[in-house]
């Protein structure tokens, strides 16, 4: 992957060499197709003038129809293939650059993704990358066929009639020198118009998601009036806009068209004089269209480019934002079954802004421990658990396991020896199956019902309509936050590491779900060292030690009952907040 | 075609302007059909001419050749421009519809319309409708016109050659095009399929990378995208090779319409009687109706289209609104004496209860909380006294009246809700915050930010006050959202306020600070507040503890910590509210979904 930045243009240009054999494929095909055209219109030529002029009978003309009937059936062929091969091109590099992109967006990692928009992205990987489809099945062939076939109908033209010939010689270069000329200044001017249009429809679209919003409040029925207001004022403005954009059309259309009557007027001088004869000038006027044809479908050839262009910038800045490296190679500090000791010496870390999150953190996890981190929100528990999980790094000090720096180690390997219980978990869709085993793609039946029993959510999936293959996500079955976050628990169990990261739900929950979460916690833990980030207490007393943070230190470690006596930050947060506030 | 007529009916406001760029496009058309035949007939003319050494009028000709050209070259660029502004015309009233339609239903008939994706379809519907006419109507028209008139013309030749052309442009313009469009169903339907379950794909593993990561399911998940991917290229590849075929078979037809014509005319114009140079005009006549029929399997397309994006957008017209207003809506209410008389309502017909037989008064001026887990009600208690849902059974009463007697608007007017997620326009702080009242001066806007603590921070903002904010916005932070919340409801002056969890994301020193602003401003209205947060229950007159929809205790903060386990867990059991997790790249946006999430 290249390191400096990198223009859309170049990168699509750069994309175009593994597609090289499909695109030229086309262009030949399609050049192929142009040349057989031309041998079409000469033999219709020929049977205008032996029907007009020699007085052919059509008996005699026969092998011109032959001929022409021949040409058709190889062009029909030709316009299929040219289309294959453009459809070849164009998907491959799709399916290249989407599978670059998942690399991509998987190496970047969770902390990356949190600070982007999922709906950009996702839009990115799928419709952005279908959108380069224009360049390569289009863009691509047309430009080389925009200059190879007026050539060769040019080169036709010029020997049998020289001036029709430097008519077309001298206006077909207007046409892109116009269309650069007048084209650049009503591009921009298209583009703001284009932005414009934008922002509008996403008016309109905040309109429709705010629309409850708008109806608590009691504008409802004025949001519509504004929703009218502002599109026909961009109306108007679009207009101002379009009527200088289409002048450029104009001059384009005014360019072909009066250069084919100037061809056919000055032609029928020259038969009237005899300057010409009748099949060469018939010939010329069939041409002269096909000669701008190409020519004329450039701007909309080009409009694709840029599209292709637009889409390419976004995908070009996500392959080159620097990746997360774990350079580590050591894979001998993990033993089979047993439980690793963790050490954070030191750990420093600071946001992108600047903010320190941790501030140094030092803390020991003994092998099956539970440890239960607590503190206000904004004290760095979150980051702590993302340093474990080697989903950050630690801008200073160092995470050890069975004493060797994480740095030395495959990242892997220690993954494999982790299970994360998000607060949050992402159910992915599938069933339910299909998402315990996650971690573990040949865990049986049994396994799962008893990781689902030790999880205490045995009940409720075995209510679910399907069981275990009922569908989950988005568009399966919706658990509530408690069920989720039981479902995630028994995932980390069905993958038995040893050590896991728990992320507690903090939203209220009733007694019974509450009491069921507490329960599966505790299984959790059970032969495993568990850090837990709590917001329950019935969670925190059940923890071996307690770690409770502020400002991106650890104020306080130990038992409950002895920081409750300690009177500190946890013995304030342990009366909630009702000592704290008013 | 009941589409078509649907679609007609919505844009018969603009259909005078549809006429004339139809009509444009006609011409400009039309006068290339007759600049070549003219051209055709000019050149074989001028050569007989030539050869006889006769005379020839060729003013005509040639002047009839540079009209055509100018006639072309203009009717393009006002073709152009007609169509253009009709188009937009239309859009806008598209849309104006489509808000209408929806904007009476209620919070849970929209739930489908938070979700991006479907917001996506119905713009992508939206504009499908409005390119209707561009590309289905403009082309069926223009092709009917052009080629009948050509058809006319070379009915003047020879009846046969009419036939047979008709024949071929039927089957070029209509057969072939209907055929094409058929057999692309199951493709363009396996296509959106495979698109559909690419995108599901890519949102999972976007928003599960983290679990990904953990769980060494990276690599599977890439897999399956690709596989999924490939799925998709591979329903794109048939509609590919249709689309091959359908060109192919395009160009053989118009092309077989030329040599069948010449195949005719040499024999005719070669019979005595006949002008031989008729062969040139009516050749070329044949060739310039192309352009009239090349447009034909897009239009076929779009008509496919048109009928998938009114079937969803339909959807929305036969959804009749929960809440009427009456026809004859009584005065509004003098004072705001709420009474919940044996009140039921659920989110369906055939479920739960969401709330039932709750019966309670709020007297105006009255403080009172809600404490109850998620699903006990709380939120439908909202939703009923703002009318976003209906009362099912049992009457709710407003100064007297049960609510359906009042239109909605006047009740709505009395109330100031902040709902538990915020919704913020993709727009500047100043105008979200007059969304509270649109005409509120600027002073009374910075008195309202600064009750809810907010303020300073929006002139910390790098344009104040003007700053965006929303989607595409300024990222704030969970509490700031909030506190824009709080502002914006008290910058209404309602007489009754509803705050639902108002100090969630907030740090204890800031929701203190909030609390006695707000004390103060409450002076002489009436509060409901959603919370669970002890500093803020303990100061209200009365506490509604519901559970399952029903009201399982009442009293003050002090007897129920002291008579309810259940209270005592709900706001005492855990370490503190406040303590949500924050995410490590703060602030993080909550998903841009609506407020009075309909299902709590």
């Amino acid at each position: 992957m290249p390191t400096s930045p990198t223009t859309p243009a170049a990168w699509l240009k750069a994309l175009s060499r593994p597609v090289r054999t499909p695109v030229s494929w086309a262009i030949g095909l399609g050049l192929a197709s142009g040349l057989l055209l031309i041998v079409q219109a000469s033999l219709l030529a020929h049977v205008a003038d032996g029907a007009i002029f020699a007085g052919t009978a059509l008996a005699a003309l026969w092998p011109a129809f032959a001929g022409m009937l021949g040409i058709l059936l190889v062009r029909a062929a030709l316009a299929y293939a040219v289309e294959h091969f453009a459809f070849v091109s164009a998907s491959r590099v799709k399916l290249t650059v989407r599978d670059r992109l998942m690399c991509q967006l998987q190496a970047l990692g969770l902390v990356w993704q949190r600070g982007t928009q999922t709906g950009d992205l996702v839009n990115t990987v799928t419709d952005g990358v279908e959108s380069l489809e224009a360049y390569y099945g289009r863009y691509l062939p047309q430009t080389a066929l925009a200059a190879l076939i007026p050539l060769a109908i040019l080169a036709v033209i010029l020997p049998i009639d020289w001036v029709s010939g430097v008519i077309l010689l001298v206006t077909a270069p207007l046409i892109p020198v116009f269309m650069i000329f007048i084209g650049k200044g009503a591009e921009t001017l298209n583009q703001r118009q284009w932005r414009r249009m934008g922002r509008l429809s996403g008016h309109f679209l905040d309109a429709l998601q705010g629309l409850t919003t708008l109806k608590v409040f009691n504008l409802g029925r004025r949001e519509a009036r504004l929703i009218e207001r502002l599109s026909e004022e961009y109306r108007l403005s679009t207009m101002k806009v379009l009527r200088l954009a289409f002048v450029s059309s104009l001059v384009l259309e005014f360019l072909a068209t009066v250069s084919i009557a100037l061809v056919a007027v000055l032609i029928g001088f020259r038969l009237l004089w005899g300057e010409l004869d009748f099949e060469a000038g018939f010939l010329v006027l069939l041409l002269a269209p096909e000669f701008y044809l190409p020519l004329r479908n450039m701007g909309g050839v080009y409009h694709a480019r840029m599209e292709a262009i637009g889409a390419a910038e976004r995908i070009v800045e996500l392959l080159e934002t620097p990746t997360l490296s774990w350079p580590g190679t050591r894979r001998d500090v993990l033993v089979a079954g047993e439980v690793p000791r963790v050490e954070l010496r030191d750990l420093h870390y600071a946001y992108p802004s600047g903010d320190t999150a941790l501030a140094g953190i030092d803390l020991t996890l003994a092998p099956g421990e539970t440890l239960a981190v607590v503190g206000p929100s904004g004290a760095g528990k979150s980051t702590l658990a993302l340093l474990l999980l080697g989903l950050l790094k630690a801008d200073r000090g160092t995470l050890a396991v069975n004493g060797v720096p994480l740095e030395a180690q495959a990242i892997d390997c220690w993954r494999e020896a982790l299970a994360w219980v998000p607060q949050q978990p992402r159910l992915f869709f599938g069933t339910v199956r299909d998402n315990l085993c996650l971690g573990r793609a040949d865990a049986d039946d049994a396994m799962l019902w008893q990781a689902l029993e030790q999880a205490q959510a045995g009940d409720f999936v075995a209510a679910l309509p399907q069981g275990l293959d009922t569908a989950l996500g988005e568009r399966g079955v919706r658990l509530s936050g408690g069920e989720a976050q039981r479902l995630a628990i028994a995932r980390a169990l069905v993958k038995d590491a040893p050590v896991v990261v728990a992320d507690e739900i903090s939203a209220h929950l009733d007694a019974d779900n509450e009491r069921a979460l507490v329960a599966a916690l505790r299984a959790l833990g059970d032969g495993r060292s568990l850090v837990i980030i709590a917001h329950r207490l019935a969670t925190v007393r059940h923890a071996d030690r307690i770690a409770v943070m502020d400002g991106g230190r650890i104020v306080e470690l130990g038992r409950h009952a002895d920081l409750l006596a300690a009177g500190g930050l946890y013995a304030r947060l342990v009366a909630g907040a009702e000592g704290e506030v008013a | 075609m009941s589409d078509l007529r649907w679609w007609l009916a919505l844009a018969r406001p603009y259909l005078g302007w549809f006429a004339l760029g139809i009509m444009l496009s006609v011409v400009t058309v039309a006068a290339n059909m007759a600049l070549l035949a003219v051209s055709g007939w000019f050149l074989a003319s001028m050569a007989m001419a030539g050869l006889a050494a006769a005379d020839f009028n060729y003013f005509t000709p040639a002047a009839m050749i540079r009209g055509l050209a100018i006639a072309r070259t203009g009717g393009r660029y006002l073709e152009r421009l007609v169509s253009h502004s009709a188009t937009l015309r239309l859009l806008t009233g598209l849309r104006v519809w489509f808000y209408r339609q929806v904007e009476p239903l209620s919070p849970l008939q929209l739930q489908g319309l938070r979700s991006g994706d479907l917001l996506a379809r119905i713009r992508a519907d939206i504009d499908t409708l409005d390119s209707v006419y561009l590309r289905l109507i403009t082309p069926a028209v223009v092709a009917l016109v052009c080629l009948g008139g050509a058809l006319l013309v070379l009915a003047t030749y020879s009846a046969t050659v009419a036939l047979v052309n008709l024949g071929l442009m039927l089957a070029a313009g209509l057969a072939l095009p209907a055929l094409v469009e058929r057999l692309g169903r199951r493709p363009g339907a396996d296509s959106v399929a495979a698109s559909a379950s690419l995108k599901a794909a890519v949102v999972d593993a976007v928003g599960g990378l983290g679990e990904l990561t953990i769980f060494g399911a990276l690599e599977a998940r890439r897999r399956e995208i690709d596989r999924l991917s490939r799925q998709w290229v591979a329903a794109q590849s048939r509609l590919s090779r249709l689309s091959g075929a359908s060109s192919a078979g395009v160009l053989l037809l118009t092309n077989l319409a030329v040599l069948a014509t010449a195949w005719l005319m040499v024999p005719l114009v070669q019979q005595p009687g006949r002008a031989v140079v008729d062969f040139a005009p009516a050749v070329l006549l044949v060739m310039g109706a192309f352009e009239a029929i090349v447009q034909m399997p897009a239009a076929w397309q779009a008509l496919g289209q048109l009928r998938a994006a009114t079937q969803r957008l339909r959807a929305f017209e036969s959804l009749t609104p929960s809440i009427v207003d009456p026809a004859v809506p009584a005065p509004a209410p003098s004072r705001d004496e709420l009474r919940f008389e044996a009140v039921g309502a659920r989110y369906d017909e055939h479920g739960p209860w969401a709330l039932k037989d709750f019966s309670e008064r709020i007297a105006p001026g009255e403080r009172i909380a809600l404490v109850g887990a998620s699903g006990a009600g709380k939120s439908t208690l909202v939703q009923l006294l703002l009318r976003l849902m209906a009362v099912e059974s049992g009457t709710l009463r407003w100064d007297g009246r049960p609510v359906e007697a009042y239109r909605s608007e006047e009740l709505r007017a009395r109330m100031a809700v902040v709902p538990q997620r915020i919704y913020l326009f993709h727009a500047s702080v100043r105008e979200n915050l007059l969304v509270g009242n649109p005409e509120a001066s600027e002073a009374a806007m910075f008195e309202a930010a600064r009750t809810a603590c907010i303020h300073d921070e929006i002139l910390a903002l790098p344009e104040g006050y003007d700053t965006l904010v929303g989607e595409e916005g300024l990222r704030l932070s969970g509490g700031q959202v909030r506190r824009l919340g709080i502002a914006r409801a008290l910058l209404r002056g309602a007489s009754i306020v509803i705050l639902d969890e108002p100090c969630e994301g907030l740090d204890n020193a800031t929701a203190a600070r909030l609390w006695a602003n707000l004390d103060r401003y409450l002076a002489d209205r009436t509060l409901l507040l959603i919370s669970h947060h002890p500093a803020w229950v303990r100061h209200v007159d009365r506490i509604w503890l519901l559970e399952r929809g029903a009201l399982a205790a009442t009293g003050t903060h002090a007897s129920l910590m002291r008579d309810s386990a259940d209270y005592r867990r709900l706001i005492g059991g855990g370490l503190s509210d406040s303590q949500r997790i924050e995410h490590l790249v703060r602030p993080v946006r909550r998903l841009p979904s609506d407020s009075l999430d309909a299902r709590q």
